[in-house]
């Protein structure tokens, strides 16, 4: 693609350099964004520059939070005792949508892969067992992607808590979150969610 | 039994044929010319239609001719006098397509099972000389085949040992790993003990139907064996991975598991290997494969394709002879032959009761001949 504009080209890059935008869209988004008034460009600006700076993690779940502490952990109305362990914050999106939920969340911000350089101490587990203290939790509820990672994951979260005495569960089996995400309608994934086993059973039978 | 059996292919930029389409007999089809003809390509053709790739270890888009980005193969088989029409496509820089009715196939694994078939080629040959991974891949197809659950078993152990074998190569020490190491070792543990299980299972009815036909073909001369030869003992799995980890760790991988397990094969009790005639060998490949059939046809109730390449390869007359009187019509159905003397396979057939249609292959193009021309 020749462009007669080397700011423009460099606007193209930019843009093309998100995952799924190709040069073509890029170009519609750059030659969209030139059209428009000085102040619309510069709030659109303005609202990535505050997004990058301010965005943090929720210090109790890992959730993705715009103060300390997110929106759902410092809701009294939720059942601070009962944690759904999930991979990352657009699970947690998913989960909610469902409105099947009034736990709380744990996000653990990946799943343990070592072939992708991901290992136990990469991911939110550490203060895991101290959490369900504080929250004097009485269950754990597994939601993690139905793949070999989420696998181990799930049964290396469930070894860590062997000692500690809590029900641990998992979503019906054959219902997909994490990478499956956008084929799961809701209403399936929330009749997992009220559906849900114990995580024993899921293996013992097999 | 399900009847099953290709009536027409057509060929389009596959391999050394521009466009090519050929109705076969539900018999016998015989393919003659000489070497560099392309007899096995049509043997490719359909084992494409029917397992969605090529034997003879090509990539997808090698078989594509010269002068083409792309190749298509189309055939119509006659399953149970109900009309199929596949479609395998490949195009270059594009994903593969297999069509069934017109309707694509999203995961090729679904396709796989509803045309079986057997391959009898010198490819075989590999099982016997190269490295244990050949003869597990045999093993593993087989039973892939006939049970999607063992297929599915197999695919999960492969994704659990990758991550495993990734974790030992990045040589922490144990201490820091064996937290992770407990959930690989119960999780390949749990899967292993399976897969090993089945394969046993298989391999008793495998076995003997091997030494039935072995028996046939050498005229009730020669005993042959195939003993498993397992890394680990059944239902151990995952004690035996954990004995195992410092060794692993030194290492870089897994040492035990189905995936070091071997196949070993005795003709009167000796490796076949070192001390077969070639004769023998191909006897032995040949009763594997036929077992295979006889299997899949029990298995599936329907009689599968049989390709055979290289029609006398290492034979001599009295096996030729022996073989294709096992080749009778009441345990077979659809055979595709290929050779490169059509006087001698001929004769084979004269006087035997079966329909069979003749193919002359000359200039990448395919010509029926009536048998009358050539007596
Ligand atoms: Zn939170």
């Amino acid at each position: 693609m020749n462009f007669p504009s080397k700011l423009i080209e460099d606007a193209v890059n930019a843009f093309a350099s998100l995952p799924g935008i190709g040069k073509k869209t890029a170009l519609r988004l750059t030659l969209n964004l030139l059209k428009r008034e000085e102040h619309e460009v510069n709030a659109f600006l303005s609202s990535l520059q505050k997004m990058k700076a301010n965005v943090g993690y929720c210090k109790s779940c890992n959730n993705i939070s715009d103060a300390q502490e997110c929106e759902i952990c410092t809701n009294k109305q939720r059942n601070h005792q009962l944690i759904c362990i999930v991979a990352d914050f657009r699970d947690v999106i998913a989960v909610e949508s469902t409105n099947q939920f009034r736990g709380v969340y744990h996000v653990l911000g990946g799943l343990i892969s070592p072939m992708d350089g991901i290992g136990p101490n990469d991911l939110n587990l550490e203060n895991l067992v101290d959490r369900i203290t504080k929250n004097e939790a009485t269950e754990i509820l597994l939601a993690l992607a139905t793949t070999v990672e989420g696998d181990t994951t799930n049964f290396y979260i469930y070894r860590k808590l062997k000692d500690v005495n809590i029900k641990i569960s998992t979503i019906a089996r054959g219902m997909a979150v994490g990478e499956d995400i956008e084929y799961t309608d809701e209403v399936t994934l929330g009749r997992s969610i009220i559906n849900r086993v114990p995580f024993e059973n899921t293996f013992s039978s097999k | 039994m399900l009847e099953l059996y290709l009536e027409k292919i057509s060929l389009l930029y596959f391999k050394n044929y521009f466009s090519t389409e050929v109705n076969f007999s539900n018999q016998v089809n015989i393919i003659f010319g000489n070497n560099g003809e392309g007899k096995t390509n049509m043997l490719d053709a359909i084992h494409y239609l029917c397992l969605t790739k090529s034997f003879l270890n090509f990539s997808d888009v090698q078989n594509i001719h010269p002068d083409s980005n792309s190749f298509l193969i189309k055939g119509v088989f006659n399953k149970n006098e109900i009309t199929n029409e596949i479609v395998c496509s490949v195009e270059k820089e594009q994903k593969k397509v297999i069509k069934k009715n017109k309707k694509n196939y999203e995961k090729f694994a679904e396709h796989i099972g509803q045309f079986p078939l057997v391959v009898i080629s010198p490819l075989d040959f590999f099982l016997i000389n190269e490295g244990s991974d050949y003869r597990r891949r045999f093993l593993d197809g087989m039973l892939s085949q006939l049970n999607s659950n063992y297929l599915e078993n197999l695919v999960q152990y492969n994704k659990v040992l990758a991550q495993r074998n990734s974790l030992l190569k990045t040589k922490q020490n144990l201490n820091s790993i064996e937290g992770l190491l407990d959930v690989y070792d119960f999780q390949l543990g749990q899967l292993g003990n399976k897969i090993l299980e089945e394969r046993v299972k298989f391999l008793e009815e495998f076995i003997n139907l091997c030494n039935q036909i072995y028996l046939v073909l050498s005229g009730n001369k020669e005993i042959i064996a195939l003993e498993y030869q397992g890394s680990f003992a059944s239902d151990q799995l995952e004690t035996e991975l954990v004995n195992s980890r410092n060794k692993d760790l030194q290492i870089g991988y897994t040492t035990i598991g189905p995936h070091k397990d071997d196949l070993k094969f005795l003709l009167n009790n000796m490796p076949i290997k070192k001390f077969a005639s070639q004769g023998q060998q191909k006897s032995f490949l040949i009763s594997l494969k036929l077992a295979q059939y006889s299997i899949f046809k029990n298995h599936l109730n329907i009689k599968p394709i049989l390709l055979l390449d290289d029609f006398h390869d290492k034979l001599d007359a009295s096996r030729v002879g022996r073989l294709i009187d096992l080749l009778n019509p009441q345990d077979f159905g659809q055979i595709f032959i290929t050779d490169t003397d059509e006087k001698k396979l001929i004769h084979h057939f004269e006087g035997k009761s079966r329909d069979f249609k003749l193919f002359n292959l000359e200039n990448s193009t395919v010509n029926e001949v009536s048998f009358k021309t050539l007596t």
